[in-house]
């Protein structure tokens, strides 16, 4: 019943440690795209939500357990983003894997910007270093041989987070100012 | 100035660099301003620069500075000249070309007017009118759409130098302020359409009302061309540059909403520390499942408690006798195969198999049901809603299962 989804073990083993798996994860990605609703139905049978993302990527919803340290990821991210923006550059062109030195992050060279981190505890290149590897563990970055990395399609998925929250934070202020 | 366009063409050829240059900054020079630009055009000329500012002031290429006299700017008409001939037409003040064909509509009411009174004197000169503000309105049409296009390159080569939020600002005003508007004046039944068919229709009224005229016909020839041929240029050079604005105007729309977005958040972070990302974490679940994670936290209680109270040796009490002991029965897998295939079609297999074998031990029950669904004798499938069955020792919860012996 299960012989036609390949790379079934695989596949749940890294889905279910959090990662999110895009192009960049070739056979694992490419079993997923032959028959994904296949996968989800198996999926849904051990309990587990298994999102198929229209921009090219897959993971598991965090329902039951989830990871730490998700807000420094997401800040990571934010400054990132934030830092292109002043200087002009396109998000949806840096999300599309624009590549990136490490040591040309702005992350620890702003007071601003370090000033967001330290409530992460984010001081250190070490730290930031740290950061990036989580983030490639998840699968939303990818990291080069030569001290770069390129943003992978699931990042997306930490700024839908951003864009919601902002709404949200509307939504309720609104609401608030209406009563 | 002097008044000979072959020198001021030649100066102009030989200053064209600085010129253009000037021209695209839109800024005065003084005599030290001047003499790096020539320093950088010109290293191997030998005029100096009060001399060469004074030879181009003379032939019209420069004029001063409104606001000094020792400095020179180069005057709008010869900036457009230089920008037509390099293909970096500015943009023009949005609503330009609304004027022009109002003018039209003017001259046109003229012209119909002429024809009725058959005074070809006032037919040529409404006919010149219109000729030349429908070359203005075609040129500002061409012109515009080569900037819009010079613009859109600038975006994308990002050799404009502007911040996301700047160019989500211009290109914002680029659609709104000069796209919108064209776009109302020349699409179908638009203002432009409306103004052309009544020029070609007192256009064939004249040719009509003075057929002997030897002027007429090749004047309303002229002016039907003249109108039919800036409507289909306007109407293509408004696409051209909608279709290289509006995909452009999306990316850079949704950009800075993110961007937004973002530095909103930032700014709350800054404020409330981690706290301000609470809402972040909560819609980014991502997932972190082990094998302990079957154990629920109550679970794991039990059973810790259970380790607590562990006693290494405890008395084994009186020794059973054999015949103090029950046998539990043994459900024999080929007696529920048999009777699976008697009983045909099942909707919920293991509902089934408690139903028709509930005396036997759990335990049986469950290893008879995973016999049963492995079998190749059958086909299985799972449900999509769960059910509950209840045996005397507890209740289960699962997808049922169908079954059907194959054939």
């Amino acid at each position: 019943m299960l012989d036609h989804l390949e790379k079934l073990e695989d596949i749940f083993r890294e889905l279910s440690r959090g990662r999110h798996l895009s192009a960049a994860d070739g056979d694992l990605f490419a079993a997923l795209e032959k028959h994904p609703d296949d996968y989800q139905a198996v999926f849904k049978k051990l309990g587990f939500e298994l999102v198929c993302d229209a921009r090219g990527f897959y993971f598991f919803f965090g329902a039951r357990a989830t990871a730490n340290n998700v807000n420094r990821l997401a800040l990571f991210l934010y400054i990132l983003i934030d830092w292109l923006a002043d200087n002009g550059e396109g998000i949806t062109a840096a999300l599309a894997g624009k590549s990136f030195n490490v040591d040309q992050l702005p992350h620890l060279a702003s007071e601003r910007y370090l000033g967001y981190l330290q409530h992460v505890g984010i001081a250190t290149p070490a730290e930031l270093a740290e950061t990036i590897r989580t983030m490639e563990n998840f699968g939303f970055l990818a990291l080069g041989g030569d001290g770069s990395f390129r943003l992978l399609p699931p990042a997306h998925r930490i700024v839908d987070a951003c864009v919601a929250a902002g709404l949200d934070t509307e939504k309720t202020a609104e609401e608030e100012s209406q009563c | 100035m002097s008044t000979n366009p072959q020198r001021t063409l030649a100066l102009a050829a030989e200053y064209y660099g600085l010129l253009s240059d000037l021209a695209s900054r839109g800024e005065s020079v003084s005599i030290g301003d001047l003499r790096s630009l020539l320093q950088k055009h010109h290293p191997d000329g030998e005029r100096a620069p009060e001399k060469v500012a004074e030879l181009l002031e003379q032939f019209g290429l420069f004029e001063k500075a409104a606001d000094s006299d020792t400095s020179w700017e180069v005057p709008h008409v010869i900036g457009e000249f230089l920008r037509h001939l390099s293909m970096r037409q500015r943009l023009s003040a949005p609503g330009l070309l609304g004027p022009i064909i109002e003018e039209v509509a003017l001259q046109t009411e003229v012209l119909r007017q002429a024809f009725e009174t058959v005074d070809i004197d006032r037919v040529r000169l409404a006919s010149n009118s219109i000729k030349q503000a429908l070359e203005a309105a075609r040129g500002l049409s061409r012109g515009n759409s080569k900037a819009i296009m010079n613009e859109v390159m600038r975006i994308k080569t990002r050799e404009d130098l502007r911040s996301l939020q700047e160019r989500y600002l211009f290109i914002t005003y680029l659609h709104e302020k000069h796209l919108t508007p064209l776009g109302a004046l020349v699409e179908v039944g638009g203002e432009m359409e409306q103004r052309a068919n009544e020029l070609i229709a007192v256009a064939k009224l004249g040719r009509n009302s003075m057929p002997d005229d030897p002027f007429v016909p090749e004047l309303t020839s002229k002016i039907i061309a003249g109108v039919r041929r800036l409507k289909d240029e306007a109407w293509s050079d408004f696409h051209a540059s909608l279709r290289e604005v509006t995909p452009l105007f999306r990316q850079i729309r949704r950009d800075h909403r993110m961007a937004v977005a973002i530095s909103r958040q930032l700014d709350r972070v800054g404020r409330e520390g981690t706290k301000g990302l609470d809402k972040v974490v909560d819609l980014l679940p991502i997932a972190r499942w082990r094998p302990d994670n079957v154990f629920s936290t109550y679970a794991l209680e039990e059973y810790l408690s259970g380790v607590a109270n562990y006693v290494a040796n405890p008395d084994p009490g009186p020794l059973a006798t054999l015949s103090d002991s029950v046998a539990p029965p043994v459900l024999d897998p080929d007696e529920v195969i048999e009777s699976l295939l008697a009983a045909g079609e099942q909707r919920d297999l293991l509902a089934w198999i408690i139903g028709t074998f509930g005396a036997y031990p759990d335990q049986q029950l469950l290893q008879a049901f995973h016999k049963l669904s492995g079998s190749p004798g059958f086909q299985c499938a799972f449900g999509d809603q769960p059910e509950q069955t209840e045996t005397e020792t507890a209740i289960y919860t699962y997808f049922p299962m169908k079954t059907s012996a194959n054939a």
